[in-house]
């Protein structure tokens, strides 16, 4: 298998706070990881120096075995590219907006998108089922409807790696499933690697192949669902007490809350 | 061609049209009547008979220079405005937001105080107005530099806090200068277009042509700024090389236009804003446009504030804030200008 993320004993963080220490993993092509902790476990510090917007202190990370500094910045965006959990811009139109998608495509000088940039936009704007939608102007449709339109503009940067920051937290349950499935869809055919992060525990284990577990900045374990989403790990994890079932259906772990009663 | 391009260009065609048919307007109205035969003679002929010379000089060396600058600054000022909007991602900013123009009104005060402008030339008006501006950049810069340049929440506070500054240092000046300069000082501060000289107009006429390629070239970048920083980033975007371009950019855009005709306030505020109610948001446009209307509206108010009460003529700035403001507070509360 070929290993397309690599993090070697990285440290990184703001000036004394909110840091990921020794981390060290390495991701795998078209794998589906998840990213669980609490908050402030630095879920998104990791994602940022990934994604070179933090410089690393320590360690290295190499992407397609070529360290991240030195892959030049265009080529860097055209590989691995970020979906924003909220949309900032307003008023731009659907369509417009997973244009701005094709920009690290654009040759220099180029203003315009061409015909093939329209037609590789439309293309995915079917797969994710967003294309009725185009013409609605980004304040005008639901929340559900912008996370898709924010993947969709993730994906025509056509990345080979996928980061998601809590990109379903805040929708509704029949929605939060739509997009991971969608996710699993599109990691088959387009050969994606995916990495998010999750606070649902239960949606992490029944959609991800792995999950990294983080814990005040650090690994405290990563693996298969079965492996990772132990009594144990999430008692650590959390500070809760939890019963793990097997779902019947997906032999996936099924995590059933323990209420404090004291 | 895709139809993007195509309604862009229909947009601009018809930018232009307005901006000839305006231009025209304010070529032939005025002050002193023309004859409107004359009028047509003087445009298409060279040879002038002697006894419309009157007729022609006012045309073309009162007229003309003064709807060129009236373009060129309400172009500059437009442009400005829009771009700053932009590298800040805050609706309110425009070029006096940013502490640029009041360091050129202190310079230009210290001249009139000094009385540079008197005993060495009038040219060096413009000059100490350019070198406040670029003062007040360098300044801002330096203290920028040394927080997080990343950060535009610093650069906007910087300038703000600027701008009072140098706003106190006028009122001071004012208030020690002798009645004679105070007066010079204020007409200064109202804004005017009467500076004929073509020279000075050909310089800031080209600069801000320039200064339309430079932005158009960043276009892209700029609608992904409008994303937030770190999308941007995610999109290939230097985002620090781009602010530190164009804001220096715009400096000297604004450097440059209001030394040359003083504080002319709410072009660079409304004529963005009307723009992106009617056209959109899509800088690729939006800075042409911003460009040409910012010009139109600027030949129009001049030619309000030079024939309403004649033979007397308001200050250029008290137009474009009367007329500007009504049409600001009409599109907020009719059409949901988005701020």
């Amino acid at each position: 298998m070929k290993k397309i993320l690599e993090l070697k004993n990285v440290t990184a963080g703001y000036e004394n706070y909110f840091y990921i220490s020794e981390i060290n993993f390495s991701i795998f092509k078209k794998d589906y990881i998840g990213i669980i902790g609490p908050n402030g476990a630095g879920k998104t510090t990791l994602f940022k120096t990934i994604l070179k917007i933090i410089k690393p202190i320590k360690g290295e990370i190499f992407f397609n075995e070529q360290n991240i500094y030195k892959i030049p910045n265009n080529e860097f965006v055209k590989n691995i590219s970020v979906v924003s959990t909220n949309i900032e811009t307003q008023f731009f139109s659907v369509e417009d907006y997973v244009l701005f998608g094709r920009i690290p495509h654009f040759k220099k000088f180029q203003f315009f998108e061409t015909k093939k940039d329209l037609e590789i936009i439309n293309y995915y704007m079917e797969l994710t089922g967003i294309k009725k939608l185009k013409n609605k102007k980004i304040n005008e449709i639901s929340s559900g409807e912008k996370q898709l339109t924010a993947i969709t503009r993730a994906l025509v940067q056509e990345p080979k790696l996928l980061l998601l920051d809590e990109s379903t937290a805040h929708l509704d349950l029949n929605h939060q499933l739509h997009i991971l499935s969608l996710l699993k869809k599109l990691r088959d055919e387009l050969n994606l690697t995916i990495m998010i992060t999750f606070h649902n525990l239960n949606l992490a284990a029944e959609f991800c192949d792995k999950i990294i577990l983080l814990k005040e900045g650090k690994i405290l374990k990563i693996g298969l669902p079965d492996e990772t989403i132990t009594n144990e790990n999430i008692r650590q994890l959390y500070n809760i007490n939890v019963l793990i079932e097997k779902n019947k259906i997906t032999k996936k772990p099924n995590i059933l809350f323990i209420p404090d009663e004291k | 061609m895709i139809e993007k391009k195509k309604k862009y260009i229909k947009i601009i065609l018809i930018q232009i049209i307005i901006l000839i048919i305006v231009s025209l307007f304010a070529f032939y109205f005025g002050t002193a009547k023309i004859n409107h035969k004359n009028f047509f003679y003087f445009i298409f002929n060279k040879n002038i008979p002697a006894n419309y010379l009157s007729e022609y000089t006012i045309l073309f060396y009162i007229r003309l220079p003064r709807i060129l600058l009236a373009f060129t600054i309400g172009a500059t000022l437009s442009l400005s405005g829009v771009i700053l909007q932009a590298l800040f991602r805050n609706p309110l900013v425009d070029s006096y937001t940013t502490g640029i123009a009041g360091g050129a009104g202190v310079g230009v005060c210290l001249n009139i105080l000094f009385r540079f402008d008197k005993i060495i030339s009038i040219i060096t008006l413009p000059i100490s107005g350019f070198l406040g501006a670029m003062a007040a950049l360098i300044i801002i810069y330096l203290i920028a530099f040394k927080k997080n340049f990343f950060n535009t929440n610093n650069i906007l506070l910087i300038g703000v806090i600027f701008s009072f500054l140098s706003s106190s240092i006028i009122t001071l000046l004012l208030s020690i200068s002798k009645l004679q300069y105070m007066n010079n000082i204020i007409y200064w501060l109202m804004g005017s277009l009467n500076e004929t000289n073509y020279f000075f107009i050909y310089i800031i006429l080209i600069t801000s042509f320039i200064g339309l390629v430079i932005s158009f070239i960043f276009s892209n970048s700029l609608n992904a700024l409008s994303l937030g920083d770190e999308e941007a980033l995610n999109l290939g975007i230097n985002i620090i090389r781009i602010k530190k371009i164009l804001f220096t950019l715009t400096a000297i855009l604004i450097g440059l236009s209001v030394s040359i005709s003083g504080l002319i306030g709410f072009v660079g505020l409304i004529i963005p804003h009307f723009l992106r109610l009617l056209i959109g948001y899509d800088y690729k446009i939006l800075l042409v446009s911003c460009y040409l209307s910012g010009g139109a509206f600027l030949i129009i108010c001049d030619l309000i504030a030079r024939t309403i009460i004649s033979p007397a003529e308001l200050p250029i700035g008290v137009i474009t804030g009367i007329i500007g403001g009504i049409i600001f507070i009409h599109l907020f509360s009719k059409k949901k200008i988005n701020l």
